[in-house]
C-alpha cells in the first residue's frame, strides 16, 4: 500500500508545534496518536468524513459547523497534523503566566464566529443565522418564528447598519460571556 | 540521531516463534515479546482477571536497536530515555504498516500486528510515568467522590428528572421542583438536628419506656412526636443530659439555621442574577450563540437540550400573582395544651398532604381523563401545571411545620417524607396530564421570590410560637418545662451558674438602659443601608436607560447616514464628499 507522506513524528516537528501552540510534549504525542487513529486512510490528512465519524461530533447538531471551522484553517478539504494542532490550540485554557497566542479570547471568539459564518465572508447574514437555528432547534418552530428570532438577533448585535453581524459586532455581543471558560478544554498532560 | 528508520528499505523478519514467545526484527531493531500470563496471587481474583488487571504492568517488550546498541524495555512505562521511546514507537508504526506485506502465515501476522498495536497504544498514551490502571482508578474515585459531594452539599439529587421537566415544561415549572428540593434539604437538616438532640436522648436515657416511643395508635402525649413525652428533670437519666435545655436550644438553633440558610441562598441567587442579569443586554444573541451544550453526548441528552432551547426561545413575560398567606394559630388552656396544639397541627399537616394529592387528582388528572376519553383535545385540552398554586402550597406546608416544630419536634421528618412523595407524585402527574405552559416566564428571579416568601412565612410563624414560649406558662402536667414558671427560665437556670463577672456583664447587657439604645442604633443602621440601596438602584436604572438610549440613538444616526448615502448614489449625483463625510450634528 505504500506510505507517501511522513507519518512519523519527528523531534523538530514536535518542538515547532510546541512553540507555535504551547502544548506540552506529552500532549502533542498524545494528540498525534489520536490524529493517526482518526486518519483511516493513513495518508497524514484528515477529511471531513474522518471528523464526522467521531460519534460525539456526529450526534451534535452543530457538529458540522465545528468541523467547518476546523477546515477554515487549511482552506482545503483536508487537515494535516500541524493545522489540526493549530486549531486545537485555540481551546487551551488561558493561563496568565504562559504565552497565549493562539488561545487568546479573540482567537476563541474567531473560532466561534467561523462556526456561524458559513460562506466565510467574515459576516454572519440572516440566512446563516436561520441555518444555524434550523440545526439547533429543528422542527416544531414555524419559519416566521425562526425568522423573527434571526431578525431580532441581528437587530441586537448589528451596529453599523448593514444587517449582518461582523466579527467586531459579534465580539461586542459576547462581551459579558465567559468565553475563556466556556471555550477551553483541559487537555490531559 | 533522529531515530527514524528508512521506510522503504527495511523488511521485517519473524525471527522466532514459540509458545508465549515471539521475536520479530529487522536490521536495526528486534521486538521480543514474552508471555504475560501470570498466576494470580490475589485471592478471589481469577487468573484472567489478574492478567487483564496487570496487563499494564506486566506487558513486557524488549526492543534493541542495533544502531545505537540501546536496549529498551517496556515495563509499566518506565523508560529511561525518551529518544529511545520515540525510536521504538516509530519502529512499531513502521512495523504495522508493512507487516501486511510480509510473507508470514496469517495467524502470525495478526498476532504481530496486535502486539505492535498494543505497544503503541501503551506508549503513545503513557509517555509519562503514571500507571494507566492506577490513573484510571484514581479518576474513577475522584468522579464518585465528586458526585457524592455534589449530592450531599449542593443538593443534586433528582437532577436528571428536573432537567427533563425543564426541557419539556420550561424553567417556570422546574423552579417548583427545585424549590421543593430546597425545602427537602431544609427539613432534613431540621429533622436530623431535632432527632439527635431531643428525641434520641429521650428515647435512650429517658424515663419513659421504649415501647411508647414509636407512633402510638392514639394521639396521646406518650409518643416522641409530641411535647408531652419529654422529661422535665434538669438532668435526665444516668448520662445527666440536660433535656429541657436541649429542647429549648435545639429549637432555637433550628430556627436560626432556617433563617440563615434561606437568607444565604437568597443572597447567592441574588448575586448570580446580578452578574448574569445583564443577559438583558443581548438576550437573543446569547440564546442563539451560547445555548448549545457541547458536552452533551447522548441521543437523549441531545433531544432534551434541543427541546429546552426551543422552549427557551418562546419568550414571554408573566408575573406570578401573589396571594396572602393565611396563618392561623390555635391556643388551648387545657392541661398539656402544648401536646394538644401539636396534635392539631399534626392533623393539619396530614390533611395538607392529602389535599395536595387529591387536588391534583381532582383537577389535572380528571381533566386529562375527560379529554382523552371524550376526545375533547380541541375543545378543552389538557391543563397546564399551575406553578403559583403549587409553590404556595409548599410554602403553606412549610409554615405549618414551623408552627408546629416546638409542639411536635419531629414534624420536619414528616415533612421530608411528604416532600419525597410529593416530588415523584407531581413529576409523574405532570408528565401524564400536563402540557407545557403557553406563556413562558423567566424563572431566574422567581427562585428568589419564593425564598423571600418562605422567609416571611418563617418570621410570621415564629410570632405565635414566641408568644407561646414567652407569655403562656408551660403546662404543669407534661413536657420538659413543667417544673418551670416560664420556658425561658431554663436558660436563667444555667445563667445562675455562671461566674459573677459574666453574670454581671449579662445583667448589664440585658438591662433596658443598654439594649434599648442598641436596638435603636441597629434600626438606624438598617434604615441607612436601605436608603443607600434604593439610591443605587435608581442610579443603575438611570445608567441602563442611558446606555440603551445611546445605543439606539447611535444606530439611528448610522442608519440615517447609510440611507442618505444610498439616496445620493441612486440619484447619480456627482460625488459630493461633504455629504458622505458629514454626519448629523450631535445635539
Amino acid at each position: 500500500m505504500g506510505s507517501k507522506a511522513s507519518i512519523l513524528l519527528q523531534d523538530e516537528e514536535v518542538s515547532e508545534i510546541q512553540r507555535e501552540t504551547g502544548f506540552s510534549h506529552n500532549q502533542i504525542v498524545r494528540l498525534y496518536s489520536r490524529f493517526t487513529s482518526l486518519d483511516k486512510t493513513n495518508n497524514g490528512f484528515l477529511s471531513r468524513e474522518d471528523f464526522l465519524r467521531i460519534p460525539e461530533l456526529a450526534i451534535n447538531p452543530l457538529g458540522d459547523r465545528i468541523v467547518h471551522a476546523f477546515f477554515q484553517e487549511s482552506n482545503d478539504d483536508s487537515v494535516n497534523f500541524r493545522q489540526f494542532m493549530r486549531t486545537l490550540a485555540r481551546f487551551r485554557p488561558i493561563k496568565t503566566n504562559r504565552l497565549n497566542e493562539l488561545n487568546s479570547r479573540d482567537e476563541k471568539l474567531k473560532f466561534a464566529f467561523k462556526m456561524y459564518d458559513l460562506d466565510g465572508d467574515d459576516k454572519i447574514s440572516r440566512e446563516e443565522l436561520l441555518a444555524v437555528l434550523h440545526m439547533m432547534v429543528g422542527a416544531n418552530i414555524s419559519e416566521e418564528q425562526l425568522g423573527s428570532i434571526a431578525d431580532r438577533t441581528i437587530a441586537e448585535a448589528d451596529q453599523d447598519g448593514d444587517s449582518m453581524i461582523s466579527f467586531e459586532e459579534f465580539a461586542k455581543a459576547m462581551e459579558r460571556v465567559d468565553v475563556e471558560q466556556k471555550m477551553s478544554i483541559r487537555f490531559l498532560h | 540521531m533522529s531515530g527514524r528508520i528508512p521506510l522503504e528499505e527495511e523488511s521485517i523478519h519473524l525471527l522466532h516463534q514459540d509458545d508465549g514467545y515471539s521475536e520479530y526484527g529487522s536490521g536495526n531493531n528486534v521486538i521480543r515479546r514474552t508471555s504475560t500470563r501470570r498466576r494470580s496471587t490475589v485471592p478471589g481474583l481469577s487468573d484472567v482477571d489478574y492478567m487483564r488487571r496487570s496487563r499494564y504492568r506486566q506487558f513486557y517488550t524488549e526492543a534493541r536497536s542495533n544502531d545505537t546498541g540501546q536496549l529498551y524495555q517496556g515495563d509499566g512505562g518506565r523508560y529511561q530515555d525518551r529518544g529511545s521511546v520515540k525510536e521504538s514507537i516509530n519502529f512499531h508504526l513502521h512495523f504495522l504498516q508493512s507487516c501486511r506485506e510480509q510473507p508470514w502465515p496469517m495467524r502470525q501476522k495478526i498476532q504481530a500486528a496486535e502486539q505492535a498495536r498494543e505497544f503503541l497504544r501503551l506508549q503513545t498514551g503513557r509517555l509519562d510515568t503514571i500507571d494507566s490502571f492506577q490513573h484510571r482508578q484514581l479518576q474513577a474515585v475522584r468522579e464518585t467522590s465528586r458526585k457524592a459531594n455534589d449530592t450531599i452539599f449542593s443538593l443534586s439529587i433528582w437532577k436528571g428528572k428536573i432537567k427533563k421537566i425543564e426541557a419539556y415544561f420550561g424553567t417556570g415549572v422546574s423552579s417548583y421542583f427545585v424549590f421543593l428540593r430546597t425545602l427537602l434539604w431544609l427539613n432534613l437538616v431540621m429533622g436530623v438536628l431535632v432527632f439527635c438532640f431531643i428525641s434520641l436522648p429521650q428515647v435512650l436515657i429517658g424515663d419513659g419506656t421504649v415501647l411508647n416511643a414509636t407512633f402510638g395508635l392514639d394521639f396521646v402525649q406518650n409518643t416522641i412526636f409530641f411535647y408531652g413525652f419529654y422529661d422535665s428533670s434538669r438532668y435526665v437519666g444516668s448520662a445527666d443530659y440536660m433535656l429541657p435545655l436541649a429542647y429549648f436550644m435545639t429549637n432555637l438553633v433550628v430556627i436560626l439555621y432556617c433563617v440563615i440558610s434561606i437568607v444565604m441562598r437568597m443572597s447567592v441567587k441574588y448575586k448570580k442574577t446580578k452578574k448574569t442579569g445583564t443577559t438583558e443586554d443581548y438576550p437573543f444573541s446569547w440564546r442563539l450563540f451560547c445555548s448549545w451544550d457541547h458536552s452533551v453526548t447522548t441521543r437523549e441528552g441531545v433531544k432534551e437540550k434541543i427541546s429546552a432551547i426551543r422552549t427557551d426561545f418562546k419568550v414571554g413575560d408573566t408575573s406570578s400573582s401573589t396571594s396572602p398567606v393565611d396563618v392561623t394559630t390555635g391556643n388551648d388552656s387545657l392541661c398539656c395544651w402544648e401536646t394538644v396544639v401539636g396534635e392539631e397541627i399534626f392533623k393539619v399537616v396530614l390533611l395538607d398532604i392529602a389535599a395536595s394529592i387529591l387536588a391534583v387528582l381532582g383537577t389535572d388528572a380528571l381533566r386529562a381523563c375527560l379529554v382523552k376519553c371524550l376526545g375533547l383535545t380541541q375543545k378543552l385540552g389538557y391543563g397546564e401545571f399551575s406553578i403559583a398554586t403549587s409553590v404556595l402550597e409548599l410554602i403553606y406546608g412549610q409554615g405549618l411545620i414551623w408552627l408546629g416544630l416546638y409542639f411536635s419536634p419531629l414534624l420536619p421528618l414528616i415533612a421530608v417524607v411528604k416532600l419525597v412523595i410529593l416530588f415523584y407524585y407531581r413529576y409523574y402527574m405532570a408528565k401524564l396530564t400536563n402540557v407545557p405552559p403557553q406563556k413562558m416566564f423567566r424563572a431566574s428571579r422567581s427562585g428568589n421570590f419564593y425564598l423571600a416568601l418562605l422567609l416571611t412565612t418563617l418570621l410570621l410563624c415564629l410570632i405565635p410560637v414566641a408568644l407561646a414560649v414567652i407569655v403562656i406558662p408551660p403546662s404543669r402536667d407534661c413536657g420538659p418545662f413543667r417544673a418551670l414558671d416560664h420556658v425561658y427560665d431554663v436558660l436563667l437556670q444555667e445563667i445562675g451558674v455562671l461566674p459573677t463577672w459574666l453574670q454581671d456583664t449579662i445583667n448589664i447587657i440585658l438591662s433596658p438602659a443598654v439594649f434599648v439604645p442598641v436596638i435603636i442604633i441597629l434600626i438606624l443602621v438598617i434604615l441607612y443601608y436601605r436608603a443607600q440601596a434604593s439610591s443605587y438602584r435608581d442610579v443603575i436604572a438611570d445608567l441602563r436607560m442611558q446606555l440603551h438610549f445611546e445605543r439606539s440613538e447611535g444606530k439611528r444616526k448610522v442608519f440615517a447616514a447609510a440611507a442618505k448615502r444610498g439616496q445620493i448614489k441612486k440619484e447619480e449625483k456627482p460625488v459630493d464628499n461633504s455629504a458622505l463625510v458629514e454626519l448629523p450634528e450631535e445635539p
